[in-house]
This record gives C-alpha cells, structure tokens and sequence, in this order.
C-alpha cells in the first residue's frame, strides 16, 4: 500500500512546519508523515513488528512454545490468538487457566457455567472433554488408548466426574445367532453375556486420576429410541467387580451411582470395597434396586467409615434393611443426612430408626417420605422429637400418618425448639396440627436465623 | 419406569433452585417469606410427584398380583385339561379299530386346539394388557412432560418473583448506605466529641491528681526533713552536754556543773524518748536517714559550690577595691596637686598684691599641708602606735600561729563529734580548722542558734577574714570569742606553760616540723590578741579619714585668710577705679589722636586746594 515516490503524487507530502501542533514543545523537529496512495489505507491497519512476531509465534506453537518468557500482556495476546484445536499434550501444562481455556470450552459446547467448576475454565474443559471420551467409549471398538492418553494431562485438573452414560459393546449381528444357540446351552450364555456385555472399565482410568473428588455414574444409554433394551440400563456383575476394585484406589469424597439397576449383590459387592475408604464422606445409591441385604450392607458401611451423607432413595429397603440402618446410626457419629424417601421402611423401620435417634447427636436432616408408615412410626418418632436437639429437619410426606399420627407430632413440636422444617404433606394429618406444626417450624426458623445473624455465620442445608 | 424419569427430573430442578437460594447470607423476613413460600411450591410438588409413584407401585403391584392370579388359575386349568388330553391317550392307545381311532384322535386334536386356543387367549390378553401399559406409559410421559413445562414455567415465574424481591432488596441497600453514611458521619462526630470531653475530663482529673501528690510529696519531705533535723539537733545538743560535762568540770562550779548534768541527763532522757519514737518506726528512720545521708551529700557539694562562688566573688571584690583604691589615689594625687599649685598661685596673687600694691613685706603663711602629697599620709599620722608592733609580731609568727591554731583544733578532736569530724573531712585543711573552733565554741556552751549562724559565717571567712570582720557581729562574735579562750588559755596554758609546751612537744612529736616551744605562747597570745583587736586598719576606708581630710582641705582652701580677701577686695576697688580712670585716659587719647589725624587731613586738603588755585592762575595767565 505505500506509495514508492511520495513526491509524485499530489499532496502526499506535508511538511512537518505544518504539522507543528503534533508536537509543540519538540517545535524544532521536524516531522514527515506519508500518506499511502490507497485512501483506505490506514497506520492503524499496520500491525506493529512485536504483534508480528507474536502472530508468528501463534502460528508455530505446535513446533516451538516460546510462552514462559514474555511479558503477561503478550501472554494474553497468545492465549487469544491461539487455536483450540492444538494438541493437549502442548497446551495443557503450558497454558495457563484463562482466556484459551475459555475459548476451548465455548468453542465446543454451549452451556459453560464455570462457577460449577470452580471458576476454572481449563478444570472445566478437561472435566468435560474426559466425560465427552467416556460416554462415548464404545467397549470393543473404541481403543482404551484413546482415553488413557488423554488422562496423564487431565489427572492434575479433573476434580469431578459426571458420567451420564455408558455404552453398551455394540451386539454383532451373530449374537441372535448365539442367542438361538444358547438356549441349547445355558451356562456357555451366561458367560458369553458376562464376557461381552461389561461396559467401559473404570479401573485404568481412576488409577491415574489422582485429584479426583466426586464421581457420579450412570449405566444407561441416552436417547435409545426404539432401541430400547433392558440391558442398556444396568451395570454387569463384571461392571461392578471392575468399579468397585477402581473406587478402593482413588481418594474420592463422593460417590454416586443412579439408575442402574443396583441389586443386594451388586450393592454387597460395591460396600465390601468401599468398606475402609480413608476419605468417602458422600455416597448417593437412589434409583436402585437395593433390598435389605444391601441396606444390611451400607449399614455395616455407616458403622465403620466415616459418612456425612448417605442417599438411597427409590430402592426396595424394608424393615429388615432399615433396622440394620439404624443400628449402625445409634453408633454412627458422622452421618448428617440420611435420605431414605421411597422405599418400604414402614412402621417398624421407621420405629427402629426413631429409636436410634436417641443415641445418636450428629444427624441432622432425615427424609422417610413415601414408606408406607401409619401413626405408629410418627408417634415413636414423636417421642424421640422432644429429646433431640440435634434434628434440623425431617420429611414424613406420603406417608399414611393419620390424624393420631398428626396430633403425636404436634404435640412433639410443642416442646422442640430446633427443628426448622417437618414436612407432614399427604400424610392424612388434619388441618389443625398440620397448622400448628408448620407455625412452630417457622418460629424455629425465625429464632435460627437471628441466632445465626449473631453469629455472623449462616448454614444452609 | 414412568415415575421414576419425572422423579429424576423434579429432583433435579429442586437442588438447582436451592442451589440458587443457597448463598446469600442475609435476608429481610420479606424474602425469607418469600423463599419459604416459593420453594414450598417445589417441594410439594415433589412430595406430589412421590405420592404418585407410590401410587403406580402399589397399582402395578396390584396388577402384578392378578396377573400373577391369572396365570396361576390358567395354568391350573391348562394342566387339568393337559392331564386329561394324557389320560385319554391311554384310552387312544388301547383303541384298536381305526374309526374309533380315528375319533380319538380327533377329540384329541380338538382338545389340543382348544388348549391352545385357551394359550393363545391368554397371551392375547396379556399382549393386550401390554400394549395398555405401553400407551398408558406414554400418556404418562406426555403428561409428566406437559407437568414438567408448566413446573419450568412456574420455577422462572418464581425466579422472576425472586430476582425482582432480590432487585428490590438491592435498590433498598444502595439507597441506605447513604442514610447510614450520613448516620454514622453524625455518630461518629458526637462520638468523637464525647471522647474528646472525657478525655479533657480525665486529663484534668489526672493533673489535679499529680498536683496534690507533688503538694502531698513536698509536705511529707519538709516533714522528713523537719524530723530529721529536730532529732539531729536534739542528738547534737545531748552529746555536746555530755562531752562537755567532764571538761567543763575544770572551770566551773559544782552548782552549774550539776546543773550541766541534769540538765544532761534530762537531754540524755529526751533524746532517749526521742530515739524510742524514732525506734518505734524504724523503716521511717531509715528511710529518713537515707534521705538526710543524700540530703548531706547534696548539701556538701551545694556549699563547696557556694563557697568557690563566694571565694570567687570576694576575689572579685577585692580586685575592684584594689583598683577603686588605686584610682582614689591617682584622683587624689591628682586634684592635690592642683588644690595645691592653685593654693600657690593664690600666695603668689597675694605676695603680688603685698608687695607691689600695698607696698607691704609679705610673709609666706607656714602650711604644712601643703607638704602632703597621698591619701596615706594623714592616716599613719593620726594611727594607732599599738597596731605597729602587733603587726610585726603577727608577720612574724603567721607560720606558727596558724600551726598553733591547727595543733589546738587537733587537740581538742576528742571534744568534736565524730560526725562533725566526717563531715569536715571533705573541706580544706584551713576550713577544718575553722569548723572545728566553730564547734569547740559551741560546745562552750553558746546558744545553738547563734552558733548555727557563726558556723555558717565563719566557714566563709576562711580566707577572707578582712572582708567578713567588717561586719559588726562577727567582730563583736570574735571579741567575745578571745575573750573565752582568753581566759581559757590563761588559766590551762599560762599557769603551766612549760607542761603545756611539753605537752605540745609530745603531741607534735610525731609531726615532720617542731613547733618552737618558746614561740608557742606569743603565737597563742596571738591568735588570742589577734582576734581580741580590732585593728585600726580594718576600718573602712570612708569612716578612716572623712575629718582629717576635711581639715586638710579646709586648710588647703584657707590658704588666703579672711583679712587677706578683705584686703584683696579693697585692692580691688582701688584697682577696678584706677582702671577706670586709665580707661577715660585711654579713650582721650585715642580721640586726640584721631583729631590730630583730621588736622592733618585738612591741612594736607588745603595745601592741595592752595596748589591747584595757583596752577589755574598761572595757566589763565599764561593763556
């Protein structure tokens, strides 16, 4: 765009005595300024030697990282300029978390809440990229190099793995033909099914994950259409084996596994390796097929670690299960918040574990929402109501408490002054205990928060 | 399976509304309100959705049961007929003719139809029943999804209601700070005030504490102090009384003797009672005693001081007498000689007027004064002719007379107390002794006060006795004080003046110097004599000669007598006439003289006129 003989064309010079002002205090310098031929042409378009340099050094990052010793502005100006698409092995110590990072995660996915993940935009991108490989492994297709190559620059990063599916080994089309013939021979199935059925091995990988914290799994296919197969949606006893052999290894604090058909076996087999974790403090089973043997299970769990949080709703845990629950927690110390919503504890699960509130001061929060309890369970843990102090809440909906149930708990909250919520809906409790109990709930509250205004700290469950 | 999605999905909504919830730490009791009832909504619903699920399961459980039922009782009866259809092949095999055969079979197979038939009902039914459940699953998902949009909408109608609670919230606090910044400026202004008040307050509380501690202070010292001296005082006096007992038993009487020691021993008593008050609190005592120790020190070293500023300022002093002195005596000399030269020219005005005007022989008057010629002279003509030889006597034994004053001031240490002594022991050799004859006389028993004064004056009057013996007191002190040793030495020396000199030799043995026993009386005669005198030459200056020299200079200034000025003014008036006369002489001359210059004049005018008169006749003649 420079013009090569400024003279020759008509006004492209002007002298610097014109253009005094620019400069008023150096009056004596003179200045020359060039105007291009092209009157587009600007000096802003001209990009400075230094910014060239740092294109270049953009551009060649894959061959030569030259990063560590610039200046932070030309660093910012890297991690703008680079391409998402390089390889991890480059970027993924040598960048540090900002921009690029950003830019990676929005260039692949949509929705970045980055205050989920500790407002770390790279934490984010290689949490999201290690689910992406995983929900996407096909067992038998997909080569474990593909994840596991990955994993030696995630492992510093990952803190949280939500895996929301695992596929299943895709059938070839011989397996009808093996089907036909299994009928011939059970046994040869069965261990066919279990040789080929397992699903994406956890083992390698939460070997090398040394940060990782919470871990949440889900054995089910998303969007299977008319697909649909039982066996999409549970885990295998190999499943299982392979997993809970993975979780002894690593030092997560929550585990959560939803949906996948998790019966006592299953269940037994998971708790005997998780038996003497150092640092479990959440474990999550709901939307399982848990029985009384796996609560008998978790209940040997609650007695020996040291859970803060346990979840089984929506599993088939009876009386037998809950009694077991509840002995552990008269000598449990650390839970504080068990969930039992959704199972078949009934009056006398839910009179064993009124019972072992007695002894027990840590819990604070219970859910026994839809078991099938009557006025028999809510006047035992009525009587247990007035004596606690450690209770914070506790949930008793869809249960078939019935007026004397009611009354019982009314009665009970007269003399509490710590519970803050006591959910007694659809529970068959008439109107005018319903009332009274919500009314002490909030003074409860009311006196709380001002406690808490006090103390200048403030917990919320 | 229906439940459970709808389930999953609701819990998923809730903890991510609580999770919304969950972070601001204070609320108002407005959106408390608000969150309670808000979230309440969710909740139900959950409790809802769980309600329902517990209703599906009981309602399959139901289903499962009469299926259960149904099967059973199908398979009961599918085995009666299945047991029949065997049996009957018993009957079929025993058949022998081929119609009959024929029929059997035919039954058979009609049976076995009707067995499969009754199969095939069953499982149409049950597939029916499947396929029931299939649609009712999907109007289940249809509705739980219809559920779920209108829960979205009402969650973000919520969140709206929330955000707009939260806004108003916000608005309020960003409109309060600037109230309570206006508030808390007041506040702190009047807190500020207050603080400053009381703080006035305290520091003025606090000043008026350290002023009446400093006043309480001084008190108890003046306090300290007073004690410290009445007890020191009272102690002196016994011990004086004491010691002084034996010795004066030598020159006094029994009576006054006794009276000495009674009056002894009640001091002895007194100061007993006293010791026992100062006893009682010792602490005190000694806290006393450790003042007055310092109070000593500081006390020593403060009249060292004073006294090198009172040597200083007697130098001082005798410089300038000397130099007043020595500018008298040049003003003196000076006005003298001219009274004098003056005197001689009034003698030669009057010899003058003797002899040549009066014609009379004049006699020079015989003055003597005019033969002196320093201020000196009359003094040694009027002087004491008893100071003479004492003066040379006392140049001449100032060597042993101060040895003497030393020996008698050593001696009598037995006499001074041993605190005296300590106390001295820092002065000057001279200063001792003076201290100690100042303490020999008050332990002859002088009034405590006046020798508490002579103390203080004599230790000054060291070196400068001149200057100090002008003052009356002292002179008189010392008069009275040659007097007592006087007698003393008379008695104790005089009588025995060889044991004493013995004795002398004895004590002085040891010195390096022996004292010439025979120069030892007149020296002690002396020091006797030489404070009884009070030597002419120590009157001042101004009382010395003020009528000699008057006589003097009322001599000088009669050197023309009185008959002599009346002569004089007669001479005078004679003189002034005569002078008169010369004057009118004078000027009459004068006038002849100027007339005689006139007569000239005119005669030298007219011979000029003549002249001319004659030139213009001889010219008109001529022409």
């Amino acid at each position: 765009p420079f013009s090569k003989h400024p003279l020759s064309h008509q006004g492209v010079v002007s002298s610097g005595t014109r253009s005094v002002p620019f400069s008023p205090s150096k009056g004596q310098r003179k200045m020359r300024r060039i105007i291009a031929e092209n009157p587009n042409w600007s000096l802003v378009v001209v990009p400075s030697l230094s910014s060239m340099c740092l294109q270049s050094i953009v551009n060649n990052f894959e061959e030569k990282q030259i990063f560590e010793q610039l200046t932070p502005g030309q660093r910012d100006f890297i991690q703008e300029g680079l391409s998402p698409t390089l390889p991890l092995r480059v970027t993924a110590n040598l960048i540090p978390d900002g921009v690029y990072w950003k830019r990676c995660c929005e260039r692949r996915w949509d929705l970045c809440d980055v205050s989920r993940y500790g407002h770390s935009w790279r934490r984010m991108f290689f949490e999201r990229h290690l689910e992406n490989l995983i929900e996407l492994f096909i067992p038998e297709v997909t080569e474990p190099k593909a994840v596991l190559d990955v994993l030696p620059f995630c492992k510093s990063y990952v803190r949280r793995l939500n895996v929301s599916q695992l596929l299943p080994p895709i059938k070839e089309p011989q397996g009808e033909k093996d089907g036909e013939e299994n009928d011939l021979d059970l046994a040869i199935d069965s261990e066919h099914d279990e040789a080929c059925a397992h699903h994406f091995d956890f083992g390698l990988v939460l070997r090398e994950l040394t940060h990782l914290e919470e871990l949440a799994l889900v054995y089910r296919v998303k969007e299977c259409g008319m697909n649909f197969e039982w066996k999409m949606f549970e885990m295998t006893k190999r499943d299982c084996e392979s997993l809970a052999k993975a979780l002894n290894v690593t030092f997560l604090q929550l585990f959560r596994l939803h949906q996948s058909n998790v019966e006592d076996k299953k269940c037994r087999l998971l708790v005997k390796h998780l038996l003497d974790h150092p640092s479990l403090r959440e474990l999550d089973l709901s939307h399982n097929l848990i029985g009384n043997g796996g609560a008998r299970a978790i209940g040997k769990l609650l007695a020996r670690s040291k859970l803060e949080v346990l979840n089984v709703c929506d599993n088939k845990i009876g009386e037998l299960g809950a009694k077991a629950i509840a002995r552990a927690l008269s000598r449990n110390s650390t839970l504080s918040s068990l969930n039992l919503r959704l199972n078949l504890v009934r009056d006398e699960g839910g009179a064993a574990i009124g019972e072992a509130l007695r002894s027990n001061t840590t819990l604070h929060h219970l859910n026994l929402g839809g078991n099938d309890m009557t006025w028999r369970a809510a006047s035992a843990l009525s009587d247990v109501l007035i004596e606690n102090k450690t209770l914070r809440s506790i949930n008793l909906s869809c249960n078939n408490l019935g007026k004397v149930g009611g009354k019982a708990l009314a009665e009970a909250m007269s003399h509490n002054t710590t519970l803050t919520e006591l959910n007694v809906l659809l529970t068959e409790v008439d109107e005018q205990n319903a009332s009274f109990v919500s009314e002490v709930v909030c003074a409860n509250q009311r006196s709380e928060h001002k406690k808490q205004r006090k103390t200048g700290s403030i917990k919320y469950p | 399976k229906q439940g459970n999605e709808k389930e999953v999905v609701v819990e998923a909504l809730t903890s991510c509304s609580f999770s919304v919830f969950a972070f601001q730490p204070h609320y108002p009791q407005k959106i408390m309100n608000l969150r309670r009832d808000l979230t309440a909504f969710v909740t139900d619903i959950q409790t809802a959705a769980d309600a329902k699920v517990v209703q599906k399961r009981t309602q399959l459980g139901e289903a499962k049961q009469k299926r259960e039922e149904l099967l059973e009782k199908d398979v009961k009866s599918s085995q009666e007929k299945f047991d029949e259809i065997a049996s009957r092949w018993l009957i079929v095999s025993q058949k022998v003719i081929l119609p009959d055969l024929q029929e059997a079979l035919n039954k058979q197979q009609q049976l076995c139809a009707v067995l499969i038939q009754d199969k095939k009902k069953l499982i149409n039914e049950l597939q029916q029943e499947l396929k029931l459940g299939d649609d009712s699953y999907v109007k289940h998902l249809r509705k739980n999804a219809e559920e779920i949009d209108l829960m979205i909408e009402r969650m973000e109608d919520q969140i709206q209601i929330l955000t707009q609670a939260y806004r108003e919230e916000l608005a309020q606090i960003e409109v309060r700070p600037a109230l309570d910044q206006e508030t808390n400026d007041l506040l702190r202004a009047s807190e500020s005030l207050r603080w400053v008040r009381s703080m006035c307050l305290t520091l003025e509380s606090l000043a008026e504490r350290r002023k009446k501690v400093e006043e309480y202070e001084e008190k108890i010292h003046k306090l300290r102090f007073k004690n410290a001296h009445n007890t020191k005082v009272l102690e002196m006096e016994n011990n004086a009384k004491e010691q002084v007992c034996p010795n004066m038993e030598l020159n006094c009487n029994n009576a006054s003797c006794l009276f000495i020691f009674s009056s002894g021993k009640r001091m002895h008593i007194y100061t007993f009672t006293v010791m026992t008050l100062c006893f009682r609190d010792e602490n005190n005592l000694q806290k006393l005693k450790n003042l007055y120790t310092k109070e000593q020190k500081e006390f020593t070293r403060h009249s060292r001081k004073l006294s090198e500023n009172y040597k200083r300022q007697i130098q001082k002093y005798e410089h300038f007498a000397v130099a007043d002195g020595k500018t008298f005596e040049e003003m003196w000399l000076m006005t003298d000689a001219e009274a004098k030269q003056l005197a001689e020219r009034a003698l030669l005005i009057d010899s003058v007027i003797c002899k040549q005007l009066l014609g009379l022989s004049w006699e020079r008057p015989h003055l003597a004064s005019l033969e002196l010629s320093g201020p000196s002279r009359p003094q040694e003509l009027a002087g004491n002719s008893d100071s003479g030889p004492e003066r040379q006597e006392e140049n001449f034994f100032s060597d042993t007379q101060e040895k003497v004053k030393e020996l008698l001031c050593n001696e009598t240490d037995f006499l001074v107390e041993t605190k005296v002594l300590k106390l001295l022991a820092p002065l000057e050799n001279e200063e001792q002794t003076d201290m100690k004859l100042v303490t020999l006389l008050y332990v002859s028993s002088y009034s405590a006060h006046l020798c508490l004064f002579l103390k203080l004056n004599i230790s000054s009057t060291t070196e400068t006795k001149l200057e100090e013996e002008r003052t009356t007191s002292v002179g008189r002190f010392s008069i009275t004080l040659a007097n007592k040793w006087f007698a003393c030495l008379q008695d104790a020396c005089a009588s025995s003046d060889f044991g004493k000199a013995e004795e002398t030799r004895a004590t002085t043995n040891s010195g390096p110097e022996l004292i010439n026993p025979d120069h030892v009386l007149p020296a002690l005669k002396t020091v006797t004599c030489f404070c009884l005198s009070c030597p002419s030459y120590l009157i001042p200056a101004s009382q010395r000669d003020s009528s000699e020299h008057e006589a003097y200079w009322e001599s000088l200034g009669n050197v023309v007598s009185e008959e002599k000025l009346k002569l004089w003014d007669a001479a005078e008036r004679n003189l002034k006439q005569y002078h008169a006369v010369l004057m009118e002489i004078s000027d009459l001359t004068l006038e002849t003289d100027r007339l005689k210059q006139r007569n000239a004049e005119l005669r030298m005018q007219l011979q000029q006129r003549l002249s001319s008169t004659v030139r213009l006749f001889l010219l008109t003649i001529f022409l």
